[in-house]
C-alpha cells in the first residue's frame, strides 16, 4: 500500500516546480504546456510530432471531464505540468487534472458573487503556474493564487472593487520571474485600465501602469478634458515576454466611449497600443499606438507573437499583432518601430489602407446619428481566439471574420461602472462575398496567404500547431479539426457536441501524446451571431474538455 | 361623466405612448448595447426580448432585481419605478398582442425609499458628498478606504452612516482611538518562520484568515491551522490614518459617509 502510494506521488509532480526558469524555456518541455501560450513567444507551437499528418486519422478521444458551468462558453487554454492538468470553467470553478485519465485531483470553487451583472465574463480563459502556486483572475476583480498541490487558497486580493469599477477579470494572468501580472476588462464601460503585477509568492502589489496616463504624465494631454478618467484602455488578454529584453508585451483595449469620439478628442494614448515595459518595475519602455482615436472599439488587446526572422533581407526581433479591425501589425520588438501591416480580411472599410509609414489612409468616421456601415462588424475582422505559429513552416494560422455591421453613434456622458459604448450597432452582411469565418495560413511579415479554410460560420477557437505537421481549430458547430499546416488539406474531424470558443493544446505524458480541447459555446461574439445566422441561436451550450490520442 | 371619460381615454393614451417612447429609449440606451440584448428585441448575447410573451410582472422583477448567477444585473439602484415601467411597458409591446392597458399598474411599494424621502432635511452645511465618494473609492490613492470598507474585512459605508459625523472625524484621523469591535487584529507565526499581522477575517477548524493591510492593495491569506506555530492579538486599528487629508477632504468624506452634507457644529462639542 504505502509502496504504491509513493509511486502514484513520484510520478505526479506538482507545479512546485514550475519555476521562471522553465517558464523561459517551456517550448523546451514539449510534454508539458506550462503557460497561456503554449510559451512566452505566444506561438501555441509543440515540437511533439507522435501524432502526425499521417496518423492524425486515428485520433479518438481518451477521456472527458465536464463541469457543469455552462454560462459564457468554454473558453481556457489548459495548462498541463508534470501530468497534471490545469484549467478554468464560467464562473471561476478551478479543476485539477490527472492529465493521463482525467481522473480529479482536486478543484477549487471561487466564491463568486451571486449578483453580477457586468457585460464581460463570467467567461475565463485559464489560470497561470509557478512558485508552487496556481493564479487565477475572477470575475468581480480579485487574484487568488492557490496552492497547486492541494488547490486551497493562499491568498487573495481585491484589485479593485467591481461594483465601483465595472470591470473584471477575464484572462488567464501571466507569471514572470518572481511576479504575476494580470490585466482588466472595462474598455466597453466608464474605466480608466491598467496591468498590475503583484510578488507571487506573498500577493503584495510590484508595481501598477495606468493604460491611460493621469494628470501631468506625458501622454495625458492627448484626451480631452477629464475625458482620460473614464478613458477605457482595458487590458483584457495575456501578454508576452521576452527574457534578454527583459520586456513585458502588452495589447491595451480601445478608449471609451467606444463609438462617440467627440468628448475625448486626441489620440488617446495608451488605448489601441502596443506597449513594452520593464519587467522588474512596470515602467513604459516604449509603445507605439496602431490606432489612434479610434471610434470602432478595435481593441489592440489580442497576442502578440515574438518572432526572430528575416524582414527586407536582415534578421530581425519583431512582433505581430493581429487587430481586432482587420489588419496584423508588425513591429520591431526592440523599439516599437512600425514595420508592416497585412489585412486577414476582405471586409475592411474604416480605413482605406495603411501606409509604409503606419499612418492610416481614409478614415471612416460615423457621424453622430447617422446611421453608417462598418466593416468588420464590432466582433472584429478576428475575434480574441489565438493564431499559432509553426517555425517548422514559417507560417503564422489564424481565423478571419467577414461581415459588417451599422452602427449609429449617440452623444453619451460617463456613468461610473456602467456601460459606455456611445452608440448602438446591428451586424449586416458582408458587402464583399459570402459572411462567414476562415482560417488561412500566411506569411507572418507580408502576410501573403498560403492556404485557407473557409468555413460557414465565424471561427471562434483558438489555433494549435505541432511538428506532426498539423494545425488545430474548432468551430460553431461543435466540429474540432486537423489541417495540413503546409497545405490547409482537412485531415480529420471529430464531432464534439458543442461550439469551440477556446484553446486547444497538446502534451505528453508516459510517452503518449494528447490533444486537450475545451468545447462550449456561448460568448459575447458567438451571443451577436443569431444577428446574421438565426439557426445559432439554438447551439447547444456546453462544459466538456476532451482529450483525444491515438488508437 | 361619458364626456369625461371621453377626455380621459386620450390622455390614458397619451401616457402609454410616452411611456413607449421613455421605455424605448431607455431600452436603446441600457439595454441594447455592446454584448447585451439587441436591438428591438433581436438576440444577442442576452436573450431575445421579442416575440416571447413575458408577463409584466416577471419583466418588473427581472428588470428591478437582476437574475442571480448570470450578467443580467439590478437596475432598482439606477432606474426609477416609473422607469422600468416604461421599460417594461415598451418590452411587452415587442410581443404582437401584447400591448400595454392605458394605465401603467401600480409600482410596488418600496417602504424604505418612502421612509427616506420623509427623512431627508433641507441640506445646509458644507462637504460634497460626491467629491466624498470619489475619494473613498480612488483607486489612484493608496489609502483607498473601498479596499476595506467595500470587503467585509471593515465596516461598510452603509454601517458608517449611523455615526456621528465627528465619531467619523475622529476614527479618520484617529483610527486606534476606538477600533470596532469584531475587527481585531492577530499577528500569526507559521512553521516555516514566516510572520504576517492583519484583520482576523475568519477562523474555523480548518483555517485561519486574515486581511493583511501592510500594502496596498491589502492581501487576504489563508493559512491551514497545521502551518501556524502561535497567533496573538495586536492592539489598534489595522485602518491607516487618514492625517494627510486636507480639511475640505474630511468633510466631503463625512458628507460621503453620511449622505448628507455636515453641519460644522456637528463636529465640534459632544
Amino acid at each position: 500500500m504505502l509502496r504504491t502510494l509513493v509511486f502514484a506521488c513520484a510520478t505526479l509532480g506538482f507545479a512546485a516546480d514550475v519555476t521562471p526558469q522553465r517558464l523561459n524555456n517551456s517550448s523546451r518541455e514539449p510534454q508539458n504546456w506550462l503557460t497561456y501560450s503554449g510559451d512566452y513567444r505566444a506561438w501555441r507551437y509543440s515540437t511533439l510530432d507522435q501524432i502526425n499528418k499521417s496518423n492524425v486519422k486515428k485520433l479518438r478521444p481518451v477521456w472527458m471531464h465536464q463541469n457543469g458551468k455552462l454560462e459564457g462558453g468554454f473558453s481556457p487554454t489548459p495548462l498541463i505540468a508534470d501530468g497534471v492538468m490545469y484549467f478554468t470553467s464560467p464562473w471561476n470553478r478551478v479543476f485539477a487534472l490527472d492529465a493521463a485519465t482525467g481522473k480529479e485531483l482536486w478543484h477549487y470553487y471561487y466564491p463568486a458573487p451571486k449578483e453580477m451583472g457586468l457585460i464581460y465574463g463570467p467567461w475565463n480563459r485559464g489560470v497561470a503556474l509557478g512558485h508552487g502556486l496556481v493564479f487565477m483572475g475572477t470575475v468581480d476583480n480579485h487574484l487568488v493564487a492557490l496552492d497547486a498541490k492541494t488547490g486551497n487558497e493562499v491568498w487573495n486580493v481585491t484589485i479593485e472593487s467591481m461594483k465601483e469599477c465595472g470591470c473584471n477579470i477575464t484572462g488567464a494572468p501571466l507569471v514572470v520571474k518572481d511576479k504575476v501580472i494580470v490585466g482588466v476588462t472595462g474598455g466597453d464601460s466608464a474605466h480608466r485600465g491598467y496591468l498590475n503585477a503583484f510578488y507571487a509568492k506573498t500577493g503584495q502589489r510590484a508595481w501598477r501602469f495606468w493604460t491611460i496616463p493621469g494628470k501631468g504624465e506625458p501622454g495625458n494631454e492627448t484626451w480631452q478634458g477629464d475625458s482620460w478618467k473614464y478613458g477605457g484602455g482595458s487590458t483584457w488578454l495575456t501578454g508576452s515576454y521576452d527574457p534578454e529584453l527583459n520586456l513585458v508585451y502588452w495589447g491595451v483595449g480601445n478608449p471609451a466611449a467606444d463609438f462617440y469620439g467627440d468628448s475625448r478628442k486626441g489620440a488617446n494614448l495608451y488605448t489601441d497600443s502596443v506597449i513594452a515595459l520593464d519587467a522588474d518595475t512596470g515602467k513604459l519602455k516604449w509603445y507605439n499606438q496602431l490606432i489612434p482615436h479610434d471610434v470602432w472599439d478595435w481593441d489592440a488587446g489580442y497576442e502578440l507573437v515574438l518572432l526572430d526572422v528575416n524582414v527586407d533581407g536582415r534578421p530581425r526581433k519583431i512582433l505581430i499583432s493581429p487587430n481586432k479591425g482587420g489588419f496584423t501589425w508588425v513591429l520591431d520588438r526592440r523599439n516599437g518601430e512600425f514595420l508592416n501591416a497585412w489585412p486577414i480580411a476582405d471586409n475592411i472599410n474604416w480605413i482605406s489602407g495603411i501606409d509604409k509609414k503606419g499612418n492610416l489612409l481614409n478614415r471612416l468616421e460615423p457621424k453622430v446619428g447617422v446611421p453608417t456601415i462598418v466593416c468588420p462588424s464590432i466582433g472584429g475582422g478576428r475575434s480574441w481566439n489565438h493564431g499559432a505559429y509553426s517555425p517548422k513552416t514559417g507560417l503564422f494560422y489564424q481565423t478571419g471574420i467577414e461581415w459588417c455591421q451599422q452602427v449609429t453613434v449617440q452623444k453619451e456622458d460617463p456613468r461610473p461602472a456602467e456601460t459606455f459604448f456611445g452608440g448602438v450597432f446591428e451586424l449586416r452582411k458582408a458587402l464583399k462575398g459570402d459572411s462567414g469565418g476562415h482560417f488561412g495560413a500566411y506569411d507572418p511579415v507580408t502576410g501573403k496567404r498560403v492556404w485557407q479554410y473557409k468555413s460557414r460560420y465565424p471561427l471562434l477557437a483558438s489555433a494549435l500547431a505541432t511538428a506532426g505537421d498539423l494545425v488545430f481549430t474548432g468551430d460553431p458547430e461543435g466540429n474540432f479539426m486537423a489541417f495540413d499546416a503546409a497545405n490547409g488539406e482537412k485531415l480529420w474531424s471529430f464531432q464534439t457536441g458543442s461550439g469551440h470558443r477556446g484553446s486547444p493544446v497538446t502534451y505528453q505524458v508516459n510517452g503518449k501524446q494528447y490533444i486537450a480541447v475545451p468545447s462550449g459555446w456561448g460568448s459575447a461574439v458567438g451571443g451577436l451571431m443569431p444577428q446574421l445566422w438565426p439557426e445559432t441561436e439554438d447551439f447547444p451550450a456546453g462544459c466538456a474538455l476532451i482529450v483525444f490520442a491515438l488508437d | 361623466m361619458r364626456r369625461i371619460l371621453l377626455l380621459l381615454l386620450p390622455v390614458a393614451a397619451l401616457n402609454a405612448q410616452s411611456s413607449l417612447e421613455e421605455g424605448s429609449a431607455l431600452v436603446k440606451q441600457r439595454c441594447s448595447v455592446g454584448y447585451c440584448h439587441g436591438l428591438e428585441g433581436r438576440a444577442g448575447r442576452a436573450p431575445r426580448l421579442a416575440n416571447r410573451g413575458f408577463e409584466r410582472d416577471y419583466l418588473y422583477k427581472v428588470i428591478r432585481d437582476g437574475i442571480p448567477n448570470s450578467s443580467m444585473p439590478a437596475f432598482k439602484a439606477t432606474l426609477t419605478e416609473k422607469q422600468i415601467d416604461s421599460v417594461v411597458a415598451y418590452v411587452v409591446s415587442l410581443t404582437p398582442g401584447g400591448a400595454p392597458v392605458a394605465a401603467p399598474p401600480a409600482p410596488l411599494v418600496r417602504p424604505e425609499a418612502a421612509a427616506a424621502a420623509a427623512a431627508v432635511k433641507t441640506p445646509a452645511g458644507f462637504g460634497d458628498p460626491a467629491r466624498g465618494r470619489e475619494l473613498f473609492f480612488n483607486l489612484e490613492n493608496d489609502t483607498n478606504c473601498g479596499v476595506c470598507h467595500a470587503s467585509g474585512a471593515a465596516p461598510d459605508p452603509a454601517k458608517l452612516k449611523g455615526k456621528s459625523p465627528r465619531e467619523l472625524l475622529r476614527d479618520i484621523v484617529q483610527p486606534s482611538a476606538a477600533v470596532a469591535s469584531g475587527f481585531p487584529q492577530l499577528e500569526v507565526k507559521l512553521n516555516s518562520g514566516e510572520q504576517w499581522t492583519g484583520i482576523r477575517v475568519e477562523q474555523t477548524a480548518a483555517r485561519l484568515r486574515i486581511l493583511d493591510t501592510s500594502s496596498t492593495p491589502p492581501v487576504l491569506r489563508t493559512f491551514a491551522l497545521a502551518e501556524i506555530a502561535a497567533q496573538r492579538p495586536v492592539a489598534g486599528s489595522a485602518m491607516p490614518s487618514g492625517d494627510h487629508y486636507s480639511f475640505r477632504d474630511l468633510l466631503d468624506l463625512i458628507a460621503f459617509l453620511k449622505q448628507a452634507p455636515v453641519d460644522p457644529a456637528e463636529l465640534v462639542g459632544r
